[in-house]
């Protein structure tokens, strides 16, 4: 059994979790959305170049004596308009001689099938049963993503006008979805199911205000499908801080790198990051006492013997019990010095008596700095979904990391954040207040920011809090969000209305 | 009024005399000086009319002191108690204040109300209740009178600032203290004589210009105080004594030292300004900085009109001269025909800057997803001859051209568009836009890894009037930025093809090379 078994307790761990490694690159989780719409192309061979689009009669050259140096051109803009470069270029991973696009039109819409798993944003659709309706999203998303040809788009729509099928939408019952959702969503408990419940309707009404409202629907098809891409894979970093219980919060810097936000407010985020990163050692202690319970009585100890070089759990030897118990994958064997030394063992033949949860403790704590392990490809979801919508810094592999607010991201939630208003301007601390309530972004003093530091035991003081303001402020000026008001009032509004703003 | 008395007056007016605080205590005090503002000639003129009066500004802006002036006939006309300030009411207060205005906006309410606030919190709590109170207040109704003192510039005209300044400094008597060690060499005396004179009434209404130009703002407190600071440096008489006992010199204390720096917000932003910071030719006698200094600033004072150029503000001549432009009848300039030579700088800094200098004809816009990298390159061609206006900041569609009540701090580029219903696609260009736009067409630097704030606008202004010329995107070219023997910039352009025997239509795309 051991391969398959241990196999399927991977996919447990994940379903228990609820993510199974970093959904990247964005681009590829809102492919993956997609296919949850639209029926995908299975074929990850196909490609689209020069001579393809020449030979069925789509694009034409009178100059033969450039012939070679168009060509070639033509597949360099391609490779990268066509998004293949930049989706192979962020996921080191894919399969070289595979080939994924941007969804510039429906046959090109190609599923990455690692992990069924990684499909949670629909499954966290579907909580919201009362308000949920697939039909509907699903023909907001067909005109958003595929009826565009405006822009660029254009041109690439008429190069591709051969390559084009029937988009076939998936149908999917509403018994079937509420069954689907109740399997994915099987290990939670009343608290979580109730927070992911709430974030689910929050999704669901996001990305309806996306999918209609004119701030982004009269955009071009590259602004729609990267602000698509940004709002879902901005709900992946949501469901980890849901996950983790209810007051969980982003105490967020207001610019990725401003020297002004140096010192405690510094530590503070970085604080912070951890607390949230630690979910996943968490849900995996919760995990194996969960596994374990199916072999054991969780009350008693297990017994544990240092003999001939091994280590025995309850007479099984560890190696097979990290297995088939508690379904390690690694191919490599946890090394005997170093079961000996977390375990504490000081001579041959000494046998030990430890409770389940201690148990457990240590293990992870093996298990934790092995390369490739499970918790750490899970754990890694939080910083590489971070990175591509620029929340998580810095971007290089550095271990002190924070959340802070980049310009690209900033700019998507004023955005988001006027649609949902209809308003072409609003208040800044309106808008300040909305991240904090809706997203759970701390960006000033506040209730919430204080909580968050008392549990970080870290003191704050009112003067750093408005240093990030002020920084935030910064952010927002540098991407043309802002018009001052008076010296301590600000309207945001978006760049493209900036322009015709009058006020008072 | 003596001399004395008017320096012992007006060194409480400097914020680096024994304190702000006093300054301002004092100032409430002062029976003796009172300026009718124009704001409150425009307020009693229109009083029968008008529902409601709202003054937004900072502090120090003169609100307070109109109000004042003109509460018993706010109260013969039937006014409320003014709300002198807002940000002090409670939030309920605010609430109660701002659906009261909903209802007397909407008629609904017939008292009449009159409002001073911060124009952030005001905002802010109208946004709260209800954004269409701000739409009905902002539609030039002519029973709401609105005044943003933000936008009020003291210097605009010559004669209210004249009005000031000589009210301020002015005085009867000559000092006759004869034991004073600065009797017959009093510099407050040649100091006010310098501000009054025309010369030195038009530096300091250059100074007080050039700031509000240069985007910033000069409360009424802030004129007073920098006027007061410029005849007294801070020091009453005594002070003065005890300076010039030490090691102090009459020299030091000359208006032209106005220019020295300070930490004084206002101070340091006249202080940046510093005609001294200028190289331009200068007699031989002249030997030390200091010299230099003198001779300079002395010669800003002396100047009189038009005296911008000697300023330390890039283009603030050139910047100066489009915005009097534009107080010019027809108001408006087509931006083909118009020859005016600095507009047509203007109108190149922006091709270079949106096209990087591959075409000065027709307009080309460079739309490269912000997705991808700048190293390919989309352009567009808007159009080859693309009619764009120059205008005057406060001219709208559709409604009546009247004359320049002023002299704004900005302009705008705009592109007349839509079918049915005309509208305007603007670019606001202010002092900060206008400099960018002649560094890029003097060449002085590109920054091509990201996009500045003022770049960010152009883009922004282009690409919607792209959006509203959709047979735009019937072409690109695709540029690559770095150049290699491998590749060349190409385009692609949409072709339509119809079979004139089935009549069948079909489109495909040509691919051309570039140069």
């Amino acid at each position: 059994m051991s391969r398959n078994n241990s196999s399927k307790r991977q996919n447990d761990l994940a379903a228990f979790i609820g993510v199974s490694g970093p959904e990247t690159p964005k681009y590829m989780l809102a492919n993956n959305f997609l296919t949850d719409y639209f029926r995908d192309n299975p074929s990850t061979s196909d490609i689209y170049n020069f001579r393809l689009l020449e030979d069925s009669g789509v694009l034409h050259m009178e100059d033969e004596i450039n012939h070679l140096k168009l060509e070639k051109s033509f597949n360099t803009f391609l490779v990268r308009y066509s998004g293949e470069e930049i989706i192979k270029n962020s996921n080191k991973r894919l399969d070289k001689n595979k080939h994924y696009f941007f969804p510039l039109n429906h046959k090109m819409l190609i599923e990455i099938k690692n992990n069924y798993l990684r499909h949670i944003l629909y499954y966290l659709q579907c909580l919201d049963k009362e308000h949920f309706n697939y039909s509907d999203l699903q023909q907001k998303l067909e005109v958003y993503i595929f009826q565009d040809d405006s822009g660029i788009n254009r041109i690439l729509k008429i190069l591709f006008q051969n390559q084009e099928e029937e988009i076939i939408t998936l149908e999917r019952t509403d018994k079937e979805r509420i069954d689907q959702a109740k399997n994915f969503w099987s290990m939670l408990d009343k608290g979580e199911h109730r927070r992911l419940k709430v974030l689910g309707q929050q999704l669901n009404e996001d990305l309806n205000v996306l999918l209609e409202h004119e701030y982004f629907r009269k955009l071009d098809f590259y602004r729609k499908y990267n602000y698509l891409s940004i709002l879902l894979t901005s709900y992946i970093v949501q469901y980890i801080v849901r996950r983790k219980e209810d007051e969980a919060y982003m105490l967020c810097k207001g610019h990725p790198s401003d020297s002004r936000l140096n010192g405690m407010l510094h530590k503070a985020c970085c604080d912070n990051y951890v607390s949230i990163r630690n979910i996943f050692p968490i849900l995996l202690q919760q995990y194996y006492e969960k596994v374990l319970a199916q072999e054991m009585d969780m009350k008693e100890s297990l017994r544990m013997k240092r003999m001939n070089g091994k280590v025995l759990i309850n007479d099984r030897e560890f190696q097979e019990f990290a297995r088939n118990v508690m379904g390690s994958k690694s191919r490599s064997e946890i090394e005997f010095q170093r079961i000996v030394k977390v375990f504490r063992f000081t001579e041959e033949d000494e046998e030990i008596s430890i409770s389940a949860k201690d148990f457990i403790r240590r293990y992870i704590d093996i298990t934790r700095t092995r390369g490739g392990n499970t918790i750490t490809k899970i754990s890694s979801t939080l910083p590489t979904c971070g990175k591509q919508i620029g929340m998580v810094f810095p971007e290089s592999n550095a271990r002190q990391k924070y959340f802070a607010m980049s310009s690209s991201l900033t700019e998507f939630y004023v955005r988001l954040y006027l649609a949902k208003k209809n308003q072409k301007y609003d208040y800044l601390d309106n808008f300040i207040e909305f991240l904090q309530k809706r997203y759970h972004i701390v960006l000033t003093k506040t209730k919430e920011g204080e909580t968050l530091l008392r549990k970080l035991k870290l003191n704050i003081t009112a003067q750093e809090f408005a240093k990030n303001k002020q920084a935030f402020i910064d952010t927002l000026h540098s991407i043309n969000c802002l018009v001052k008001l008076s010296d301590s009032g600000y309207v945001i509004t978006l760049p493209e209305e900036k322009g015709d703003f009058k006020l008072i | 009024m003596t001399l004395q008395e008017r320096v012992s007056k007006l060194v409480r007016y400097c914020g680096q005399y024994k304190g702000h605080g006093y300054m301002m205590d004092e100032r409430n005090q002062d029976s003796d000086f009172n300026i009718e503002l124009t704001e409150e000639k425009s307020i009693l003129m229109r009083i029968d009319d008008l529902r409601v009066i709202l003054m937004t500004g900072e502090a120090g802006d003169g609100k307070s002191r109109i109000l004042r002036n003109i509460n018993s006939i706010l109260k013969e006309h039937g006014f409320t108690n003014p709300c002198s300030d807002f940000s002090a009411l409670t939030k309920e207060e605010k609430t109660e204040l701002i659906c009261q205005l909903k209802e007397v906006l909407a008629g609904r309410d017939t008292s009449k109300l009159v409002i001073s606030a911060n124009v952030g919190v005001f905002t802010q709590a109208i946004l709260e209740q209800d954004i269409k109170i701000m739409e009905e207040l902002t539609r030039e109704r002519g029973d709401v009178f609105i005044c943003n003192f933000e936008d009020r510039n003291l210097a605009d005209r010559k004669e209210d600032f004249g009005n000031i300044v000589r009210k301020f400094i002015y005085y009867d008597e000559d000092c006759e203290k004869q034991d004073c060690p600065c009797y017959k060499t009093c510099v407050y005396r040649d100091n006010i004589q310098k501000l009054l004179s025309e010369s030195g009434m038009e530096a300091i209404r250059t100074i007080c210009n050039a700031i509000y130009l240069t985007g910033g703002h000069v409360t009424f407190r802030e004129l007073l105080s920098l006027l007061a600071y410029t005849v007294t440096f801070g020091q009453d008489c005594e002070d003065r004594i005890d300076y010039l006992n030490g090691e102090g010199t009459v020299e030091k204390k000359s208006y032209y030292h106005i220019f020295d720096e300070d930490d004084d917000i206002l101070l340091s932003k006249v202080s940046r300004m510093d005609p001294a910071r200028k190289r331009v030719s200068y007699p031989e006698s002249i030997h030390t900085k200091e010299e230099y200094q003198a001779y300079v600033r002395k010669l800003f004072f002396d100047q009189g009109q038009n005296s911008y150029g000697m300023l330390a503000m890039d283009y603030l001549t050139e910047f100066y001269e489009v915005l009097y432009y534009m107080n010019q009848p027809p108001y408006h300039y087509d931006t083909i025909e118009d020859r005016k030579s600095i507009l047509q700088r203007l109108k190149r800094g922006i091709s270079k800057m949106s096209s990087r200098g591959k075409s000065d004809t027709g307009l080309v816009v460079t739309d490269t997803p912000a997705i991808f990298d700048n190293k390919i390159r989309t352009e567009f061609l808007v159009m080859q001859d693309m009619s764009l206006i120059w205008h005057r900041y406060d001219l709208k569609i559709k409604s009546k051209i009247s004359p320049p009540k002023r002299l704004w701090n900005k302009f705008y580029l705009s592109y007349l568009t839509g079918e049915s219903e005309k509208k305007l696609i603007s670019l606001l260009i202010d002092y900060r836009q206008f400099r960018f736009l002649l560094m890029c067409e003097e060449d002085y630097f590109m920054n091509r890894n990201e996009s500045t704030i003022e770049e960010y606008a152009v883009n922004t202004f282009y690409r919607k009037i792209l959006q509203e010329n959709n047979q735009a995107y019937d072409s690109i070219v695709i540029r690559f930025d770095e150049k290699s023997n491998e590749l060349c910039d190409f385009s692609l352009t949409v072709h339509n093809q119809q079979n004139i025997f089935t009549g069948e239509s079909k489109r495909s795309i040509r691919i051309r090379k570039e140069d």
